[in-house]
């Protein structure tokens, strides 16, 4: 089968389609080589699209077309989309026989078909082939315990008895304590007991301190002078105030003695010699009151007789000078009787004559009317209470009719048949006739009046209207009052004037008295009442004036007498005392007082000077018992009256001996105290001698039990620790919690150890099955790689192919030494890739159904160098040689064309074909240099930089170090951290281009210069180091995945862009991928098949992808990497730990 | 003369029964219900119920000499209760209780240790009527064999009107071992009328030496995993002048295990699994019923043994089978399911696959080598280099880290040719479902 011609008019991803036509095909190798994006992967993918058009599903619009010459027949296929068509010679024909869309890859080879991994199918098929069709290996897989069987019970079980451990120790604590327990108690007790001990210990040593202190109290009190006792200590004071008081008492003494001479001298100046007796002074003020009140009296009745004689020139004054006054004065009073007997009637008289005046005068003259008869009156009254209604009132009432009347004619006129307008009608008529009833009556009424009237003769009256019978009725009733009022007056003063008549002649004989009187009082006939009544008064005067003066006059002469006996007995008594006589009153006083006075004085000072005696004789004998006081307060401390520094100086010691004194007290108390409450305390006798014990002994006793006694809390504390723990672990039950979790985790490691022994022993028959089987019988397809694979080598490998522990594994035997095979990875590229592609060959042998099928290489040997392309190059020429198969070779280098050429090739047999000259397209400049290869950088020189700094020099240079990525192999890694110890070797390995792992590996491998078994050997224990530490920390993380890792799982086209998507979402973590498709609500998971997902699984897992195991922490992963060392590794154990952690660093960090 | 004993095995007290699952534990009141403390203070109660002259107890009588606090109490109490109840209590140590033995009875004036420190006793039961001749450990570990004691055969020859019970814990005909190992012959021929031996927790005791004497381990007084099968409980020995008159077994344990084979020969398919397992409880019950005593738990493993033509669907059933999901209660007696275990072979000719050289073939043919007869020597060596290949691979996976923790026995031949072909099937099976896999995939 070869592609003639290929069109891409319409595929996703490419602007522009272009065509291939046979000059750009033909050739047995071609080589399409062009820049990226020229469209070399769409020649793959339309290749795919056409062949496998159900599995290849167009995205978007799709047009393709290509020309096939199989088995001698040209064959052509059109894709539009959806829809394929296949002619053969023109003629619509089905599809020619192809592979299966599983092995389009081993014709349609991509990127990585030959690169380490090798290819899964072809290696399950061998495996397959090599079992004789019996999936040994998918057997081994089944049954093999997996690395984690076991793990996590086991991990479960270690902890378990971790946990049983710790709870042993737990008890075996408490045991131990417990064992204990008896030994503290006693010591708890014993030290109980020394405590008690302490408290008898303190009592007797404080017996012992105060019997020291008495002993020494006593001693100081011995040094003291005796006598001390007796002393108070205020001595001094009370001296003093002794002293003070004696002087006070001197002093009182010689104050009364002044006092008695002072009152002396002035009793010898006064002029009596002897005080005038109290009972005389009171004799002469009796006498002098005596003389006092007569002296009074006298002048008394001198001054009444002289008031007699005013009083008597006045009455006498009334009746004139030359008045008879002694006649008037024996006139009868019975005259004074009359006179104001006349007074009071004429003034009686004249009362009532002028009231009868004024009644007379208020009624007045005037002649009385005739009263209006009642029955005129009672007429008009009657009248006017009748009916009220009359002649003239019925006058409207009429009209009113007459106008009712004529509005009912004129309304029966306008509408005969009205009812209302006869109501009305009937209705006037009615009031007619009431009116005219009431008139009728009062004119009845008016009738009977008038014939009244007539039959009294009163006058009637002349209108019998209402208003002027009202009017005339009025008029009569005023007439009637002012008659009867006019009849009154007429009679009272009638009345008036009678009585007026009588008191005339009442006057007429009260004069005729007045005249009498006047003339037996000698008055004047015409005088008034008032004068006779004041000359009646006056003479009364007169009377009574000459009758007290007489009274008086007499008087004062009784007293005149009175005062002189009682002048006289003053005078007596004055002279009796020797006092001289006085004159008057006043000077009887004066006498009195100052003989009073002088006599008071005398007594007074008499009395003075006995008090002054009585005050000198008592200070003076206060005096003599201060002294006493004083001889005594100096005898008390045995000295004599004034020896006053002595008694000071023993009063200085006073205190001291007192303090000592007090102190000798209180330790004897002390002692007795103590001696009391330790007998009290002691128990026996031993306790009892420790009164007797001295103090350094007791203190030494007392120390050890305090000591002994201050554990007792702690000693008590633990006993109850002990008792709880123990009462705590009886109760716990933990150790037995602890033993059935650590026993149900050692059945379930029994029964996980179970399944994998079973499955070990079932994989070790397996594998003793296939090493037989091996060694018997080798299928076709191993025997056709291997003749690929010396064909290509020239004979100088030849392949083997074998099961290494369950993993199928091609090695390379070389001619010149079979003894050593070379594993894949030992191989170099282009080896390798004679290898893979000779067993891929041998595969497409037994998939092909016909002609041999297109060889497409994708970019399939970026990654070899030139030598190795050209070794490669020769061996697919071969290939095509022999098998006449089309071989295309898609590549981006324009070099590869030569490099695939072999020396000497024939013209047309390995042709090139530009993409870009094909497709028109002109390659930038830009472009161009894009593509180029970078100018090579120069590796800065060490120095003294540490691996820090010389990785900062090496990104400034261009050369940045790759971060440590431990998902990517170890081959990727970047050789700053293998030889972050040794920078000399990283400059120079860098120097020369390597610059991982690998590069130096296959440098190594190669025999490159500079690149020998020194370096291998100082670089592999670091290489495995860092290996460790990828490995361990991939232990529960698995590798990331991408697209083509997906597609490799066998996620299908359908599924691919979606599953890729959802493991872009997870970061590209398997586990978190798995997890999300086994997550029955996502969305992306929907369609797709458990089975499907299981195979996927299967892949992943196998491939190391998924790892399902949980991830290691630090130091789990550093036991690891420990357990990883190879022996003998020669490294110091702290340089391992730090590249570890700087290694664990970067892991972390990502 | 009459005299009544209650012996008692292995007690452990301060371990719970495990592998019952809780759900079931708790219907039955709790682990505690179900285990040593609970069965203790049953043959306490039955000793005070019986009026037994003496309860003797044959050591390790605590779990573990470093957890007997836990066990303590409930031991102290029953003792107390027994001694109250004026019945003499006597005990042997073995190895569990070395310490705690002779502390309790230190502290407990009515328990008589017998034997204390290594050394044989004699001691007289209920004033005359027997007496015990027993040996204590005088530490953990005790590897000379002490029957071998002249002290022993003194205490022996001294006869008494009663029986002369020996008391002896210890590992029977046990070659290798450090606890007390002795030889069951020479016990019979020691002398004793009975011997009542500790240390092995399935009850063997019975009559011996023709019936001359009875003797054998009592077992231990509950069940304490899945393998100790049977009644386990106290026995209640009555004797009448030396002769044992009578041998009662008390089953006084409330959990009881058993393990029940089923086999699968008459099975059609995989769906006779559960009506086979769920039969299989009936049978049990209805079998066992008279004997189940005070067993309130029933715990039991299925073993399916037998041929069948779809061993391979019957594994994936017995994996996908929610057993644990299987509680029935008959009786009154909660029944669970602790496992299934596969005992099936396939149902395969190995003889006609022998004859092929195909990897099956070749498999067969070392499966067939496996049973080869010493004078075959072609397979005979065949089977020993196959035994070396399964000796080498099991050595590997017992090194792993995981299984350190397992413990590793002498492995015999016989065990190790089982398990070869155990697995050998298995694979067999494996790769013979791998071709038709193949083949349907095809």
């Amino acid at each position: 089968m070869k592609l003639l011609s290929l069109s891409i008019e319409r595929l996703e991803g490419l602007r522009t389609g272009f065509a291939l036509g046979p000059e750009h095909l033909t050739g047995r190798v071609r080589v399409l080589h062009g820049p990226n994006a020229i469209g070399k992967s769409s020649v793959l993918r339309a290749l795919k699209c056409l062949l496998w058009p159900r599995e290849a599903p167009a995205r978007g619009s799709i047009e393709l077309e290509a020309r096939f010459e199989i088995q001698g027949n040209e064959w052509t296929v059109r894709r539009e989309g959806a829809s394929t068509r296949w002619m053969r010679d023109g003629n619509v024909a089905d599809a020619p026989p192809l592979p299966a869309w599983r092995h389009a890859s081993q014709m349609l080879v991509g990127l990585d078909a030959l690169g380490l991994g090798g290819d899964r199918e072809v290696r399950e098929h061998v495996q397959r082939e090599m079992g004789g069709g019996y999936d040994i290996a998918g057997a081994e897989t089944a049954l093999r315990p997996g690395v984690q069987v076991g793990r996590t019970q086991a991990g479960h079980l270690s902890k378990a008895e971790d946990e049983l451990r710790a709870a042993q120790f737990a008890q075996q604590e408490v045991i131990r304590d417990a064992d204990t327990l008896d030994e503290v108690r006693r010591a708890r007790n014993a030290s109980l007991g020394a405590g008690k001990r302490v408290v008898l210990l303190d009592k007797a040593l404080e017996l012992a301190q105060a019997k020291r202190a008495l002993a020494l109290t006593e001693s100081r009190l011995a040094e003291f002078p005796s006598g001390l006792e007796n002393w108070r200590g205020d001595e001094p004071d009370e001296l003093g105030k002794l002293r003070k008081r004696l002087a006070s008492a001197q002093s009182d003494q010689d104050r009364a003695h002044r006092a008695i001479v002072a009152v002396e001298r002035a009793i010898a100046r006064d002029s009596i010699a002897e005080p005038v007796p109290a009972d005389v002074l009171d004799e002469l003020d009796q006498r002098v009151e005596a003389l006092r009140s007569a002296d009074d009296a006298w002048k008394a009745a001198l001054e009444l007789d002289s008031r007699s004689q005013a009083r008597l020139h006045a009455a006498g004054a009334v009746f004139g000078a030359n008045a008879d006054l002694d006649r008037f004065a024996s006139l009868d009073d019975s005259l004074d009787v009359e006179v104001d007997a006349l007074a009071r009637a004429t003034e009686v008289q004249a009362r009532h004559d002028s009231e009868v005046d004024a009644q007379l005068a208020a009624i007045g003259s005037g002649s009385s009317a005739r009263p209006p008869a009642h029955r005129a009156t009672a007429a008009l009254e009657d009248w006017l209470s009748a009916p009220t209604a009359s002649a003239s009132d019925a006058k409207p009432r009429r009209f009113l009719l007459l106008l009712a009347v004529l509005l009912a004619l004129t309304a029966m006129g306008l509408a005969f048949v009205h009812l209302a307008n006869l109501a009305i009608l009937v209705l006037a008529a009615l009031a007619l006739f009431g009116a005219r009833a009431k008139a009728e009556s009062n004119e009845s009424n008016r009738a009977d009046h008038a014939e009244a009237y007539a039959r009294t003769g009163e006058e009637q009256p002349t209108a019998w209207t209402v208003d002027a019978v009202r009017a005339q009725l009025a008029a009569l009733r005023e007439r009637e009052v002012s008659a009867l009022e006019a009849r009154a007056r007429d009679g009272r003063r009638a009345e008036l004037t009678a009585r007026r008549e009588a008191l005339a002649d009442e006057g007429r004989g009260l004069a005729l008295r007045r005249i009498e009187l006047a003339a037996r009082l000698g008055a004047n006939p015409t005088a008034p009442d008032s004068a006779l009544a004041a000359f009646a008064q006056s003479r009364r005067s007169l009377r009574e004036a000459r009758s007290a003066s007489s009274e008086v006059r007499a008087s004062c002469d009784l007293h005149g007498l009175q005062r002189a006996d009682a002048s006289a007995s003053l005078n007596k008594t004055l002279e009796t005392h020797g006092a001289t006589r006085v004159e008057d009153l006043t000077a009887a006083r004066v006498r009195l007082k100052s003989l009073r006075e002088r006599s008071a004085e005398l007594s007074s000072h008499r009395a003075e000077i006995e008090h002054q005696r009585g005050l000198e004789r008592v200070v003076r004998e206060t005096a003599q018992d201060i002294e006493k006081q004083i001889a005594i307060v100096f005898r008390r401390g045995g000295l004599e009256s004034g020896e006053d520094v002595a008694l000071q100086n023993r009063l200085e010691h006073l205190e001291p001996w007192r303090t000592a004194r007090e102190d000798r007290s209180e330790s004897a108390r002390d002692v007795e105290r103590l001696s009391a409450e330790l007998n009290a305390k002691s128990a026996d006798a031993a306790d009892h001698a420790l009164a007797d014990l001295p103090e350094p002994r007791l203190e030494s006793e007392r120390q050890s039990a305090r000591d002994l006694a201050e554990q007792a809390d702690a000693l008590t504390e633990r006993v109850l620790k002990i008792e709880m723990m123990l009462e705590q672990a009886r109760d716990a039950r933990t150790l037995e919690a602890a033993l059935e979790a650590r026993n149900d985790r050692r059945d379930a490691l029994s029964e996980a150890f179970t399944k994998a022994r079973r499955g070990v022993l079932a994989c070790a028959l397996l594998a003793d099955v296939r090493a037989a089987h091996e060694a018997t019988s080798r299928p076709r397809i191993v025997e056709e790689a291997e003749k690929l694979f010396a064909s290509f080598t020239h004979g100088r490998y030849a392949l083997r192919v074998s099961t290494v522990d369950g993993e199928l594994a091609f090695t390379a035997l070389d001619a010149q030494n079979a003894a050593r095979p070379f594993a894949l990875d030992e191989l170099s590229d282009g080896t390798r890739a004679q290898l893979l592609l000779a067993s891929r060959l041998a595969y497409l042998h037994e998939i092909e159904r016909g002609d041999p099928l297109p060889l497409v290489l994708d970019d399939a040997l970026a990654t070899s160098d030139p030598a190795r392309k050209q070794e490669i190059g020769a061996a697919l020429l071969e290939v095509a040689r022999k098998e006449n198969r089309q071989i295309l070779v898609l590549t981006s280098d324009a070099a590869d064309a030569d490099l695939l050429r072999p020396a000497g090739t024939p013209i047309g047999e390995v042709e090139a074909t530009d993409l870009a000259v094909v497709r028109s397209i002109s390659t930038p400049a830009a472009t161009r240099e894009r593509l180029a290869a970078p100018a090579v950088a120069r590796v800065p020189d060490v120095g003294g930089a540490n691996a820090e700094q010389f990785a900062a020099a090496l990104a400034s240079a261009g050369i940045p170090v790759r971060p440590f990525d431990p998902r990517c192999e170890v081959d990727e890694v970047h050789l700053w951290w293998i030889l972050h110890h040794d920078l000399a070797l990283l400059q120079r390995l860098l120097t020369l281009r390597f610059d991982n792992v690998a590069s130096f590996r296959n440098a190594a491998r190669n025999e490159i210069a500079g690149v020998g078994a020194r370096e291998v050997n100082a670089m592999t224990p670091w290489i495995a180091l860092t290996s460790a530490v990828i490995d361990a920390w991939r232990i529960g993380r698995g590798r990331p995945i991408d697209r083509s890792v997906l597609e490799r799982a066998g996620v299908s086209d359908t599924f691919i862009e979606r599953m890729t998507a959802l493991a872009a979402d997870v970061h590209d973590d398997a586990k978190l991928w798995f997890a999300a498709m086994s997550d029955g609500g996502n969305e992306r998971a929907k369609g797709y098949r458990k089975k499907t997902l299981d195979q996927n699984r299967e892949f992943l897992v196998a491939e190391r992808y998924l790892d399902e195991r949980e991830i290691l922490d630090r130091e789990d992963v550093w036991l690891r990497v420990l357990a990883s060392m190879p022996p003998n590794h020669g490294i110091a154990a702290d340089e391992v730990r730090q590249r570890f952690e700087l290694l664990w660093q970067s892991c972390t960090s990502q | 003369m009459t005299l009544r004993i209650l012996a008692v095995g292995d007690i452990h007290l301060g371990r719970r029964p495990g592998s019952v699952p809780d759900d079931v534990a708790a219907s039955a009141g709790g682990r505690d219900a179900l285990g040593p403390r609970a069965a203790w203070q049953a043959t306490v109660d039955r000793a005070i119920q019986e009026r037994v002259q003496a309860v003797v107890l044959l050591g390790d009588v605590v779990d573990d000499e470093e957890r007997y606090l836990e066990g303590w109490s409930a031991l102290e109490t029953g003792l107390r209760r027994l001694i109250t109840a004026g019945i003499e209590v006597f005990a042997v140590a073995g190895n569990h209780d070395v310490r705690v033995l002779p502390r309790l009875a230190s502290t407990l004036s009515g328990l008589h240790l017998v034997g204390a420190g290594g050394q044989w006793e004699s001691v007289e039961i209920a004033n005359g009527a027997g007496r015990f001749v027993g040996w204590s450990y005088p530490t953990a570990h005790a590897r000379t064999d002490p029957t071998h004691d002249p002290e022993l055969a003194r205490l022996l020859a001294t006869r008494s009107e009663g029986p002369t019970i020996g008391l002896l814990h210890g590992a029977l005909d046990a070659a290798h071992s450090d606890y007390a190992r002795f030889s069951g012959a020479r016990l019979a021929a020691l002398g004793a009328d009975t011997w009542l031996l500790g240390h092995v927790h399935g009850p063997t005791f019975a009559r011996a030496d023709a019936g001359r004497i009875s003797m054998g381990f009592l077992g231990s007084l509950t069940a304490l995993d899945p393998t100790e099968t049977g009644v386990h409980g106290p026995w209640l020995l009555t004797y009448a002048g030396r002769e044992l008159v009578e041998a009662q077994h008390l089953a006084l344990a409330t959990l009881r295990w058993e393990c029940v084979a089923v086999a699968v020969d008459a099975w059609t398919s995989v769906e006779d699994l559960e009506p086979g397992v769920t039969g299989a409880l009936r049978d049990f019950d209805a079998r066992e019923a008279a004997n189940i005593g005070a067993a309130r738990v029933v715990g039991l493993r299925i073993e399916l043994t037998g041929r069948c033509k779809f061993h391979r669907d019957l594994q994936r059933a017995i994996e996908r089978f929610a057993h644990d999901q299987l509680r029935p209660t008959l009786d009154g007696r909660a029944f669970f399911v602790d496992a299934i275990v596969d005992r099936v072979r396939a149902e395969l000719d190995l003889q006609a696959l022998a004859r092929d050289t195909d990897p099956p073939g070749l498999l067969a043919q070392r499966l067939l080598a496996l049973d080869a007869l010493p004078s075959d020597v072609t397979n005979t060596g065949e089977r020993a280099r196959i035994l070396r290949l399964a000796r080498d691979a099991r050595e590997s996976l017992t090194r792993r880290s995981e299984f350190v923790a397992i413990p590793r026995a002498e492995l015999r031949d016989e065990v190790l040719i089982e398990e070869v072909r155990e697995a050998g099937l298995t694979a067999l099976e494996e790769l013979l479902a791998s071709r038709a896999n193949a083949e349907a995939g095809a």
